[in-house]
């Protein structure tokens, strides 16, 4: 017979003053062998409680009736597991989030489903049978997805732990955003000093095999083994020649131009282009889509003129180091790359909410800009040469309004905040001040947003120089006959509308997750929180886990953050890789499907509806362990040759029979 | 009421008002604090400190030039204890009355209480005897009750720049 011990927390008054613990203990102390409550369950004089009783063997089988396993499940199981029992053999029922909490109103009948959960575990727990952890020898190499600031620190502090670190990145340059930037808050630093320093690290580290212009094409495995399948693009250019001097961009022809995207779309860049001046690797990149085979030469084909001589098309014939071989056929599928690592650091960044989104601010108006755009006419590698001029004519603005929470809260687009455009907006306006005193400045805010260290007194400054700062949300913007724009405003400090009429409009447009970066959680199962960034396991325990074991989220791609609280994130998931990947193997929950070979007719059901791969069937079924995620599915064996460790059909009936008896 | 802000029409009020004496008012953030305890606001006056050093902040000259808020200050210092950011609002406020009086836009509450010091020594003059001495109240003693006093007062006005602007009865 087994002994159960069934452990009912309080959680503070969370959980007792909905559920009445009294009368549970009075109900349950005849139906298990021990019941004992606490306070706080998950402190340690508790577990130490719990722990005694059953190294003392006055119990075998552990209920919790507390909180979320997702919160403490781990630290129970390590009270079974320090005395000596399988720390499988625990159930907890969760009367905090599914009882308290809701239930709040209505005591009594909290109390009774309580009851039932509590019932439900114990029923559960009679029929659970001692488990092994799995164990499964470490890759120690990591991929990381995305080179801006937090992959790059990410993977540097992980090559300089000694792993072998795979850089992913999308671009043919890594330096993501910040590399666009002139100066950041609050010390207004160089971006580019801060940026290019790592950007060189990273390129000349021999831990880590940098692979840009690629995309994430598949990962199957599971943590500590994952199998990565990349896609690098064709660049049309030999990399091993090319010397970045960029002669091949300068004679493509203007027809084959198009709006910059390092610039924002400001200025115009050709199919033969280097991303930036400091690109890294500072190579040149062909772009099939917009090239017009000058001298009809097409790719994959030669030429060759009267007399026998090959004609060469411009970049070809510019090209110092014949890097440029256009006989060469485009290829669209590029080159795959295959390897393994054990651990996957996902940090793909952001984008901005495009300002053709808000028609009420005259967004067909080439004066009205997004902030990432301003940031490029700020930059001394912008089209402007850091010079404050509007590009629709040169001519330096007599006044700007910045306009804040554009796309964020507000429940027609974000009810986030995106908690960088204050202070950006902010450092834009200084830079205006600092740079053209005589420019006027305003900033319309909902409320200035600036909690952090030293970001109230960077706030207070830009007021002190002068620079307008409107509380009140911005109606709409009206583009005058003379091409000034009007800006609609309130000021709430006033308690009256305001009228400005401004050369420049800046928009801070809000922060998303990029469709490219929710297509590859797609891809590899990462969950998409409501907001729409990539969900972390845990938001306080947790917070750089991904819902997948060994998948850590760094940067903006979990949610809008300023380059300080990046980079503590990239450090933060470099370190728990490292923890998790610093051993000879790894344990992993023996939560995974486990034929009954006797029983299993080899019919091939389940290979087929495996959403992981991760079963084949030969003469029997067999179960890829590293592979297989314990989803379950393949359970519907119409033989019941499966089962799912620690969720067993016997398991699963006992919890509804008793949820429901 | 809305205003309207055209870089065109302003001028660098900050600049001006901090060399009438009111230097903090650049440090203004509009947190209200000054508002909760001022006498002025209390009172019902439309445009108390915080919203007159926004208009300052803003270049609005119109409404600073007519409104009559600052008049109605009683120099009690509530607000400068009280401000968050070192402002002096009180100082900046008395700058704003220098301002009206520089633009010759002498409000009509002023006038009667500069009228008022002259004729009888007080800006504000009690007059309810009566009711003092049925609390045994002492009466009050004022410039208003000795000719030699009130004399004094009148020569200190008259040789003062108050006397340029032509508001002292004559
Ligand atoms: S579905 Fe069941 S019976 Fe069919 S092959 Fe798989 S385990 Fe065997
Ligand atoms: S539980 Fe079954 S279906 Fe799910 S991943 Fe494992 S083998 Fe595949
Ligand atoms: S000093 Fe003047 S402005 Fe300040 S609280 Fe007193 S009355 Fe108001
Ligand atoms: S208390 Fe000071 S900072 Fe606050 S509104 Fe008044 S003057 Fe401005």
């Amino acid at each position: 017979m087994v002994k159960i011990g069934l452990y009912i927390c309080h959680c503070g008054r969370n959980i007792a003053d909905v559920v009445d613990v009294k009368n549970l203990i009075e109900y349950f102390k005849d139906k298990v062998n021990v019941v004992r409550d606490h306070l706080f369950m998950c402190s340690e004089p508790a577990w130490e409680m719990i722990r005694s009783d059953v190294a003392s063997k006055l119990v075998d089988r552990v209920v919790i009736a507390a909180c979320s396993p997702q919160n403490h499940e781990k630290f129970f199981r390590s009270a079974l597991e320090t005395a000596g029992l399988s720390k499988y053999l625990l159930e907890i029922a969760n009367i905090r989030e599914q009882c308290s909490w809701v239930h709040g109103k209505n005591k009594e009948e909290a109390t009774e489903k309580a009851k039932r959960l509590i019932k439900a575990a114990i029923s559960k727990v009679k029929t659970l049978k001692p488990l092994e952890d799995l164990k499964f020898e470490v890759e120690r190499s990591v991929l990381v997805i995305g080179g801006g600031i937090a992959g790059m620190t990410a993977s540097l502090d992980l090559a300089k732990m000694g792993f072998k670190v795979y850089l992913v990145e999308k671009e043919p340059s890594i330096g993501g955003k910040l590399i666009k930037f002139d100066k950041i808050f609050p010390l207004n630093d160089c971006a580019s000093c801060v940026v290019s320093s790592l950007m060189a690290e990273v390129a000349n580290n021999p831990m880590i095999e940098l692979i840009t212009y690629a995309e994430v094409e598949e990962v199957n495995g599971s943590f500590g083994n994952f199998n990565v399948k990349v896609r690098k693009k064709q660049t049309y250019v030999d990399w091993e020649k090319c010397i970045g001097c960029g002669a091949c961009t300068t004679v493509c022809p203007p027809k084959a131009w198009k709006p910059n995207e390092f610039d924002e779309g400001l200025s115009k860049r050709a199919a033969m282009y280097i991303v930036s001046p400091q690109a890294v690797p500072k190579k040149a990149v062909h772009d099939p889509e917009l090239c017009v085979n000058c001298g009809k030469k097409k790719l994959g084909t030669r030429r060759f003129l009267r007399g026998g001589k090959e004609y060469l098309t411009p970049c070809e014939k510019a090209c110092p180091t014949k890097a440029i071989d256009r006989s060469k056929s485009w290829n669209p599928k590029g080159e795959i790359l295959n390897f393994n690592v054990g651990a996957i650091i996902v940090a793909t960044g952001y984008k901005v909410m495009e300002k053709e989104t808000f028609k009420e601010y005259a967004s067909h108006s080439p004066n009205v800009i997004t902030a990432l755009q301003f940031e490029r006419i700020l930059s001394p590698t912008g089209p402007t040469s850091g010079k404050i001029l509007r590009i629709s004519d040169g001519k330096k603005p007599k006044a700007i309004s910045f306009i804040s929470c554009v796309g964020s809260r507000d429940v027609r687009y974000h009810t986030y905040c995106s908690k960088v455009c204050c202070l950006y907006l902010l450092k834009q306006a200084r830079l205006v001040k600092e740079r053209e005193p005589d420019i006027d400045v305003y900033i319309h805010v909902i409320d200035v947003r600036a909690p952090g260290k030293d970001l109230e007194e960077y706030y207070i400054e830009a007021r002190r120089m002068g620079i307008g700062i409107i509380r009140g949300k911005v109606g709409g913007i009206e583009e005058l006959p003379n091409g000034r724009l009007r800006i609609l405003g309130f000021d709430a400090d006033l308690g009256m509308p305001i009228e400005v009429e401004v050369d420049l409009v800046v928009l801070a447009t809000a922060i998303e997750l990029p469709e490219d970066s929710r297509e590859l959680a797609r891809k590899i199962g990462l969950t998409v929180d409501p907001s729409g960034f990539l969900k972390e396991d845990h938001p306080k325990l947790r917070p750089v886990e991904s819902t997948l074991t060994g998948i850590f989220l760094a940067g903006c791609c979990q949610g809008p953050k300023d380059v300080s609280e990046t980079v503590a994130q990239a450090k933060a998931a470099a370190a728990s890789v490292a923890s998790l990947l610093n051993k000879e193997e790894i344990q992993v929950e023996p939560f995974i499907a486990k034929v009954n070979e006797e029983a299993c007719t080899a019919c091939g059901i389940c290979e087929n509806v495996c959403p992981f791969n991760a079963i084949k069937v030969k003469e029997v079924a067999i179960v890829d362990e590293r592979s297989c995620k314990g989803c379950g599915i393949c359970a519907s064996c119409p033989a019941k040759a499966i089962d799912i460790q620690g969720y067993s059909a016997e398991s699963i009936t006992a919890e509804i029979e008793a949820l429901v008896g | 009421m809305k205003y309207v802000v055209r870089v065109e029409k302003k001028k660098n009020l900050v600049k001006v008002i901090s060399d009438l004496g009111g230097e903090g008012v650049s440090k203004c953030i509009q947190c209200g604090s000054c508002m909760s305890v001022c006498p002025v606001t209390l009172i019902g006056f439309d445009h108390p400190n915080k919203k007159l050093f926004k208009f300052v902040q803003m270049g609005e000259e119109e409404v600073l030039l007519s409104d009559p808020s600052p008049w109605a200050c009683v120099a009690c210092g509530r607000c400068i204890e009280v401000c968050t950011q070192d402002v002096n609002p009180f100082s900046v406020y008395f700058a704003l009355r220098r301002f009206q009086v520089k633009g010759f836009r002498i409000h009509p509450l002023a006038r009667e209480a500069v009228g008022s010091i002259y004729e009888s020594g007080h800006a504000i003059f009690v007059e309810n005897e009566v009711e003092r001495e049925k609390f045994g109240l002492p009466k009050v003693s004022s410039a208003a009750r000795s000719e030699k006093d009130l004399e004094e007062i009148r020569e200190i006005l008259k040789s003062s720049a108050i006397s340029d602007l032509g508001i002292l009865p004559r």
